[in-house]
């Protein structure tokens, strides 16, 4: 089963003929993920690694019927690419895209949240289900099939878990990294609850980090509503605390944003605290 | 992520802008000299506000806002400020501004809650600078509403919320439009933070933004070059400004260990790791991250940055290759640290892509002081020996 990807996502990717949206193609391709096609507005007609380039992803979506697109396109045109897919009614949006500007953001979440899509990201590595298709930058290779699922918000530290998972011999179901940027598209709670549901996942791993909200609603989520056992790793218990300028930031945000708070916070809702990455495979087993 | 990078402006900065946007502020200047305030606070008609344009929240505590009563006493408080040093900072600038008498202060700010992921703008009729703690001991006096960011600040949002905290019905419509007018400055300069605290109701019945903060979003950088002019330099240290420069985050903490890690989780896990291991004797010497995608240039920048402090005993170099493969990125390790001459222990720890090789090739460098490890945990504790190594005299190998 896994979620939000497998063998039957057929993907575009929008910004295809860039540096990175080209050398990610051949990367995600190589691991056998179905790229149907790319978009970059003025090349269509076009081909990249053997895909066929489209103008626009309407004109995309109906030449091969693709139901996911990830975007690479530079933050200055992201959101507008954003905007393209979800008007194109694409049922997952993945956008790798990092230094969109906040006030971007706050619009596409609105209109994403308006919408039948579903966002992944921004400044995330993508969506990795083993075996099946990795869309994104992840590198697939040190995953393997199983049933565990993994959300991070950051990506270079999922890749340290996922590689001690899979040396312990514990397969993952879909590892996603959400992004760490503040207004993010899926969060925490959106994804733990798809592993709830999915029938294939039975114990699931989360990885987060100092700063937000994030993981506090997240241990109100495991507390009130999970049957399956949750690891969970924070980091940043050593980051000197924030020198926060005005008000505002502190009010909204409380003093539940630290990694001491979400810990605890976690560990009160029944969830196991790992110490450091590569002890988690010994919390699962 | 911590340290969300932005540029926070001065008080004289945000009000310049608040005023742009319609919202009416004190009359007055920015000064650079006690003779320049003496002619300001002449021409302002004494009575003045003298304000040390320094970037904390607990200015007046610590003296930096001084009431003048006369040109030459507005001139002797500028000669005490100006070259003051607060927060690591020193005043180069006071805002001179006529003196406004408040009847009443409210706090009204607006940026973003990443939970929510919207827009919220917050009020209460307790502003100052007791904000936050009026915020723990009763949340309910500061007023929270959630804005559409396609539509802005709606009428009846801001006549409910000067409704809520009390004000007359006879101030709703000016309320309403400093509300909007903040919520037009906030979006259209990519602010992450625009506050006003106080905005004050006058003994005239007027309005006036008396103080103001505005953080400006780094990520918007290039399409606001003229705020991002505004970044005080004098705030951040020269490394730092060189790191921004070179796409890197990185902040100085006070340790043995210098970093050097791609992905702001990681670097974050790194310094925690060394923390734990090396505590109380070793510890990190900084935040460093590259990013997630590291290219060979970043890494060389990052050498140079990393190694700027005096008091390192070891280096810690942990990198997940992506789109740049281990193998290159351990080449160009070896050749920093020749050109360079770099006599600092360095823990080299490569993992992703063509991890083997680039592994292979630092423990084949023939340099010395240098490790390969396969692990973060076996690299984290090979830098933390390698530090103690070295504070015993021993040379670490």
């Amino acid at each position: 089963m896994a979620i939000l990807a497998d063998r039957n996502t057929d993907l575009i990717v929008q910004g295809i003929s860039g540096r990175e949206g080209s050398f990610y193609t051949r990367h995600m391709i190589a691991y056998g993920t179905n790229i149907v096609g790319g978009i970059t507005p003025g090349k269509g007609g076009e081909w990249v690694h053997g895909k066929p380039v489209f103008d626009s992803v309407k004109k995309a979506m109906d030449a091969t019927g693709a139901n996911a697109s990830i975007i690479f396109t530079p933050a200055p045109a992201a959101s507008d690419a954003i905007y393209e897919a979800v008007d194109a009614q694409i049922a997952l949006i993945v956008s790798i895209t990092q230094g969109i500007p906040i006030q971007d953001m706050l619009k596409i979440y609105d209109y994403v949240s308006h919408s039948n899509s579903r966002l992944v990201g921004p400044n995330c590595p993508g969506i990795l289900t083993p075996g099946q298709a990795n869309i994104g930058i992840m590198p697939g290779a040190i995953a393997r099939p199983g049933n565990i699922g993994l959300v991070s918000r950051s990506g270079t530290l999922m890749y340290e878990v996922i590689q001690a998972l899979s040396e312990a011999g514990l397969g993952q179901t879909t590892c996603v990294g959400i992004g760490a940027d503040p207004i993010i598209g899926m969060n925490f709670v959106e994804i733990l609850q798809m592993f709830e549901e999915d029938a294939e996942t039975e114990k699931v791993v989360m990885i987060g980090e100092i700063g937000g909200r994030g993981e506090i609603s997240a241990a109100e989520y495991i507390k009130s509503s999970m049957t399956k056992p949750v690891a969970a790793f924070i980091t940043g218990k050593s980051a000197p605390i924030e020198t926060r300028m005005g008000h505002a930031g502190a009010v909204i945000e409380g003093i539940n944003d630290t990694a001491a708070a979400k810990i605890e916070a976690l560990l009160a809702a029944g969830a196991r605290v790992a110490d450091y990455p590569a002890q988690i495979p010994f919390l699962l087993s | 992520m911590p340290w969300r990078a932005s540029v926070n402006l001065h008080e004289y900065q945000a009000k310049t802008l608040f005023a742009q946007y319609g919202i009416p502020v004190p009359k007055g200047k920015a000064a650079l000299t006690p003779e320049e305030v003496y002619d300001f606070a002449t021409e302002l008609n004494a009575p003045v506000m003298i304000k040390a344009q320094v970037l904390s929240n607990q200015r007046v505590q610590n003296g930096m806002i001084q009431v003048a009563q006369t040109a030459d006493i507005a001139r002797d408080h500028a000669a005490v400020l100006l070259g003051a040093r607060m927060n690591g900072q020193v005043v180069d600038r006071v805002l001179v501004e006529r003196l406004v008498t408040s009847v009443s202060e409210i706090y009204l700010s607006i940026t973003y809650d990443r939970e929510r992921r919207k827009p919220v703008l917050l009020v209460s009729e307790m502003g100052g600078s007791t904000v936050e703690q009026t915020a723990q001991d009763r949340p309910e006096a500061i007023i929270r509403e959630e804005i559409n960011p396609f539509l802005g600040v709606l009428d009846y949002q801001a006549r409910e919320l000067a409704s809520s905290i009390n004000l007359p019905h006879e101030y709703w419509e000016a309320f309403t439009k400093i509300a909007q007018s903040l919520y037009d400055c906030f979006a259209s300069s990519d602010a992450i933070l625009a506050e006003i605290n106080p905005l004050i109701l006058n003994d005239e019945n007027v309005f006036y933004a008396v103080d103001g903060r505005m953080m400006i979003d780094d990520n918007a950088q290039y399409r606001q070059p003229e705020l991002h002019r505004m970044r005080n330099p004098a705030a951040e240290s020269a490394v730092e400004t060189q790191a921004h420069q070179a796409g890197i985050t990185f902040h100085q903490l006070q340790g043995q260990v210098t970093c050097m890690v791609n992905g702001a989780g990681l670097a974050m896990t790194v310094m925690d790791l060394i923390m734990l291991y090396g505590s109380p004797d070793v510890r990190p010497a900084n935040f460093l991250d590259m990013g997630e995608d590291v290219s060979l240039k970043k890494v060389v920048s990052a050498f140079d940055i990393a190694l700027t402090d005096s008091g390192i005993r070891s280096m810690l170099v942990n990198i997940f290759g992506g789109i740049t493969p281990c193998d290159e990125i351990a080449n160009t390790v070896l050749e920093v640290i020749g050109s360079r001459q770099i006599t600092v222990p360095i823990v080299v720890r490569l993992a992703g892509t063509r991890a083997e090789a680039g592994q292979a090739i630092i423990e084949n460098g023939q340099v010395s002081n240098l490790w390969s490890e396969p692990s973060l945990m076996a690299a984290v504790k090979r830098s933390i020996e390698v530090a103690r190594g070295i504070a015993n005299g021993d040379s670490g190998r």
